[in-house]
């Protein structure tokens, strides 16, 4: 856990504890849909203005009551040219931020952004008079508790980045946590982390490691739980630069792929072979699962075959194959696994992987260079329970995480119909994006990964998802 | 005695102390240059750094006109490269490194906060080196040669043959889960709580820096028993024991205490797997975490907090043993 | 036991323990010779589906995560073993004897500088260093060989100094200056032959220390590449396999243990040998 201003620290760690703590306009609820928070309801007058009707007798930790201001001041430090936020970019189309009336808040876009609602899951909502004075150092660990917010758990100490303490917040207006108290460690170390739960010493884990959801499994005194994956790891390639840009070249790794055996060898089997850089779970707010995994039969399918691949890379301008270096970041070892394997089955077609272990920041650094590397590989985590997330970062030219210099008109002509289409009449756009997507092939998708955490025994967690770290999941644990 | 031999020992005395005076400020002299040398290496990471050092600055932080604006100013990034060093030197002398990219926090606060574990461990670890060392040490060299002396030698040389996450996962694994006597993680709160704590990260460390100590114990001590007091204390019947222990082990002690240093560089290098092992929020775990995330202010400042302290003790062991034993040629420092 | 007895001995007939010492030396020297030749399977070679196995009659030490054989990637991680610390080794001991020898011989300014040098170096935790500039700078494993060198040379340069000061002293080198034979001549032709059990002895030590290291290393993601038999990479690799799998990490990890312990014990018995000999 880095800071406990989102502002600074947008990783999932830092998330998981900012949630307990800070609430946003919106919340995310145990079935991914969204459902009021701080907000209790909302308007949209027209396509560029919404208007958030705030919810009454909600208070800090310190009693003082929330207001229009306190709203106002949160959102705006995300918003504008000047700001130094991580979410600045989450907030490019909205214009101001303003006090509209005792009690609500107005929101004015520059152009309609339909995810406008989720992104106001996680800004935060801290109290101005608190935060104001305290500037870059908001949310910052030390000797005294950096932050104030609403969330139903208050932070009673956060003396290091590595440990966190929290406690009931009583004059929380929402329904009262079973836990009482809570002690938050980090432990990087994921053998540590089990010995950790093996030894009783910890209630619980979130982060189990996919690849030794077996040893937790065996752990005696508790148990795994796992939610349907949402987070997606792909290989990412750059369509301009050589061998990449030979589709050719593309569709053969595609082939190459043996997703199955990945997720068999280095997942434990908590994974599920992706088809799409959208999982299924993505599109609960649109239609069921099983529906959008039907749908998916009917896209380019790239099954694993390394005589199709071989086939492919006939045809291509490398026929007599290439070396090329790929990267991952150490905070993911299962990815360097899965690099490890396919270079291992490109050998024959006399293609040659060089892997390196790298730093996470060199990792990202490299992809968002101008030029980034001709192939890389990443894991994604939503942010949001929209099929359109993924596809809104990662296609469009210019996209925050369009690290492969991929440009569609096609691809972001669907991509903007289904912006302003609303429900059902979403599908046919999106899937008419994916098709395009699974055509050119700029990623390639591996697996959808699933979430994993364990219990002790005698506590039970209820609706664990795939965005848990959205929400103020302490609530969730009861005894049973 | 005559008092004139009084006088010549006096003034025999003072021109040893103005000789250990010089010599002392020379040292003193030697230590400041290092540590600016030292400095500017560290200072220049930040320019070796690939994508330069505004890259460095942003860390794992996208990079915003305003955000980068704000770093250039921070950091002078638009001076020259020379006085942006001197910037940083003024600013480092004070313990001002600067911001961690990663948490916001300064690094000096961020180092105190983690200074007390690995203190800790690294004190526990040294003392139970030395207590499970010296004694080890001596018994060895009492019955040099013999299988006694090979298997204890043989023994501690395995302990510092074992990088220290493996030993420090075996004693997890036997002492943390299958008997549960020890906390697999955690560093306690409290005296007699952090002993529980960390008794298995600084037995994890001692038995890396055991060898170390238990060898400059056998040689000094082998090297004290053959001296003429020795034998000369034997030869007028004093006890076998307070040979051993008034005699030899008094003098072979001089010369392990001199390799404190040493000891504590060894201490401090095994911290950092032992810290990452059992999830301690040390020194050691902090570098690792900041190499991670490219944390460069905290990596600068980790590095000239470490040096200046394995410095600083060298020094202090220096200075105390020309003290202690005038035999030591002055000047000749090596 | 014949070790204490014959102490005195003048050609002592080596121990039981070194022995294994040097049998366990020229086991890993001949793997490594050999390359995969000994290895029953490609080290490569996976298997996906079946995964992780404890060790069966086809696979003696079991299979990885990935279903490749552990005998074979162990075997085919002796060169590993053997290349890097050599690497730093031979780097470390050339340093050393031209440093060193040249410090002790010409004394003055030259020594002076170098051992201030030196005793900088002296100041650095190596492994710590070795983490902060690879973290920062990259480069892997072979960026690690050569920190490791830098690292550990000031070692050998205090050592080979040392005695280059005491053969100085010596009537042979008194005898060649007055012959009117060069510096260099004398330095490398008549002192280095006196100092050069010293630089051995020192090697195994630096051998063993730099195997530990760069396995560490590996430990915290800066060494060996993700895809190399490298028994420090198996070893941290393997770590969470432990239940599936124990012999996955125990194989790689007791080789380096064993390889480092005998490397250890080498160098003390050679240190040992010259100490006798000079008493003598």
């Amino acid at each position: 856990m880095s800071s406990l201003d989102i502002a600074n620290s947008f990783d999932l760690v830092s998330i998981t504890v900012q949630s307990l703590a800070l609430e946003g306009l919106l919340k995310s609820g145990n079935d991914l849909s969204l459902q009021p928070g701080l907000a209790i309801s909302h308007q949209q007058p027209d396509p560029l203005t919404w208007v958030f009707r705030l919810r009454d007798g909600v208070r800090f930790w310190d009693g003082s009551p929330l207001t229009p201001d306190d709203v106002v001041y949160s959102l705006n430090r995300h918003v504008g040219e000047k700001s130094t936020s991580i979410l600045a970019g989450y907030f490019g189309k909205v214009k101001s931020v303003k006090a509209s009336g005792p009690g609500e808040v107005t929101i004015t876009l520059s152009e309609p952004d339909p995810f406008l609602p989720y992104i106001l899951v996680f800004s935060h909502i801290h109290s101005k008079a608190f935060a104001a004075p305290l500037g870059d150092q908001l949310g910052v660990a030390g000797p005294k508790v950096n932050v104030m917010g609403t969330g139903p758990f208050r932070v009673t100490s956060f003396a290091s980045p590595s440990n966190l303490t929290v406690e009931r917040h009583p004059g929380y207006w929402g329904p009262k946590p079973a836990v009482a108290k809570g002690v938050l460690n980090e432990i990087t170390d994921t053998q540590t982390r089990r010995l950790a739960m093996q030894s009783g010493e910890i209630d619980g884990a979130f982060g189990v490691p996919l690849a030794d959801t077996k040893a937790w499994s065996r752990i005696r005194g508790a148990k795994i739980q796992s939610a349907p994956g949402m987070q997606v790891a792909y290989i990412a390639m750059n369509v301009t630069r050589p061998p990449f840009n030979d589709i050719h070249v593309r569709r053969a790794i595609a082939y190459a792929l043996d997703k199955q055996g990945y997720i068999k060898a280095f997942l434990g089997g908590q994974g599920e072979p992706a088809t799409t850089m959208v999982s299924p779970q993505q599109w609960s707010g649109v239609m069921d699962p099983k529906t959008a995994r039907d749908r998916y039969a009917t896209l380019p399918q790239y099954p694993f075959d390394i005589n199709r691949a071989k086939q492919e890379l006939a045809q291509s301008a490398h026929a007599s194959g290439f070396t090329q270096t790929v990267e991952f970041a150490d905070s993911n070892p299962e990815l360097g696994k899965v690099l490890v394997s396919l270079g291992e089955t490109l050998k024959p077609l006399g293609i040659t992987l060089n892997v390196k272990e790298v730093p996470k920041q060199q990792w990202l650094t490299h992809k968002r260079a101008d030029v980034p590397p001709g192939m890389q590989i990443g894991f994604y985590s939503p942010d949001y329970a929209d099929p359109a997330n993924h596809l809104e970062v990662f296609y469009p030219s210019g996209a925050t995480n369009n690290s492969t210099t991929y440009s569609s008109k096609a691809f972001e002509a669907a991509l903007a119909k289904q912006r302003v289409a609303g429900g059902k009449a979403r599908v046919e756009p999106l899937m008419e994006a994916l098709k395009i997507a699974m055509t050119d092939l700029p990623y390639l998708p591996v697996y959808w990964g699933n979430q994993v955490m364990a219990v002790k025994d005698g506590l039970a967690y209820d609706g664990f998802n795939g965005l848990f770290y959205f929400q103020p999941w302490l609530g969730n644990l009861r005894r049973g | 005695m005559s008092g004139t031999s009084v006088r010549a020992r006096r003034r025999r005395a003072a021109r040893v102390s103005g000789r250990w005076f010089t010599f002392a400020v020379r040292r003193i002299a030697a230590l400041v240059v290092l540590l600016i040398a030292l400095s500017f290496v560290v200072f220049s990471l930040l320019y070796l750094a690939p994508g330069g050092p505004e890259q460095a600055l942003l860390g794992t932080r996208p990079a915003t006109p305003a955000l980068s604006a704000a770093l250039r100013e921070k950091y002078h990034l638009d001076e020259s490269f020379l006085r942006q060093y001197w910037l940083w030197l003024r600013d480092a002398v004070l313990l001002d490194f600067g911001d961690s990219t990663r948490t916001g926090r300064s690094v000096s606060a961020s180092l105190a906060d983690r200074v007390g574990v690995s203190l800790f461990v690294g004190g526990y670890a040294f003392t139970l080196a030395m207590v499970t060392g010296v004694p080890l040490g001596v018994v060895a060299a009492l019955r040099k040669r013999t299988v006694l002396d090979r298997g204890v030698v043989g023994l501690a040389v395995v302990g510092v043959s074992a990088p220290a996450f493996v030993t420090g996962v075996f004693l997890l694994y036997v002492f943390s889960v299958a008997l549960g006597w020890f906390p697999g993680f955690g560093a306690g709160e409290g005296l007699a709580d952090g002993l529980w704590h960390l008794t298995l990260p600084a037995a994890a460390l001692a038995l890396s820096v055991m060898a170390l100590v238990l060898k400059l114990t056998r040689t000094a001590m082998i090297h004290a028993l053959d001296q003429d007091y020795v034998a000369f204390a034997r030869a007028r019947g004093v006890p076998e024991r307070r040979v051993i222990v008034r005699y030899a082990l008094r003098n072979a002690l001089v010369s392990v205490i001199t390799a404190a240093g040493l000891v504590l560089t060894v201490v401090l290098t095994g911290s950092v797997l032992v810290e990452v092992t059992f999830a301690l929020p040390g020194l050691g775990s902090l570098l690792v975490d900041a190499v991670e995330n490219k944390d460069l202010p905290m990596l600068q400042g980790l590095m000239m907090v470490i040096a200046t302290v394995i410095v600083l003790v060298n020094l202090a062991i220096d200075l105390l043993y020309t003290l202690v034993d005038p035999r030591v040629r002055i000047g000749s420092a090596a | 036991m014949s070790a204490a007895a014959g102490s005195r001995g003048a050609r002592r007939r080596p121990s039981p323990l070194m022995l294994g010492c040097l049998l366990v030396v020229a086991a890993i020297a001949a793997c490594a010779a050999t390359g995969t030749l000994l290895a029953p399977q490609d080290p490569g070679e996976q298997t996906l589906l079946t995964g992780v196995q404890p060790p069966s009659g086809a696979h003696l030490f079991g299979t990885d995560d990935a279903g490749r054989d552990i005998l074979s990637r162990v075997i085919a991680g002796a060169r590993a073993a053997l290349v890097g610390p050599l690497l730093v080794v031979a780097g470390a001991a050339l340093i050393g004897i031209l440093m060193g020898i040249a410090a002790g011989y010409r004394g003055g300014w030259l020594d002076a500088l170098v051992m201030r040098c030196v005793d900088m170096m002296y100041a650095l935790p190596s492994l710590l260093v070795a983490i902060a500039l690879i973290g920062v700078l990259g480069g892997g494993y072979y960026a690690a060989v050569g920190l490791l060198v830098v690292l550990t040379a000031p070692v050998d340069v205090r050592i080979i100094r040392g005695a280059t000061l005491e053969q100085r002293a010596l009537p042979y080198v008194e005898a060649a200056r007055t012959v009117g034979l060069s510096q260099r001549t004398i330095m490398f032709r008549h002192i280095l032959p006196n100092v050069a059990p010293l630089i051995v002895a020192n090697s195994f030590l630096n051998f063993a220390y730099s195997l530990v290291t760069l396995s560490a290393l590996s430990f915290v993601g800066l060494g060996a590449g993700p895809a190399e038999a490298d028994w420090g990479r198996m070893l941290s690799d393997n770590l969470q396999l432990i239940d599936a799998n124990p012999v996955a990490a125990l194989a790689p990890g007791a080789m380096l243990v064993l390889l480092a312990t005998s490397m250890n014990l080498l160098g003390d018995r050679c240190y040992e040998r010259i100490f006798d000999r000079g008493r003598r």
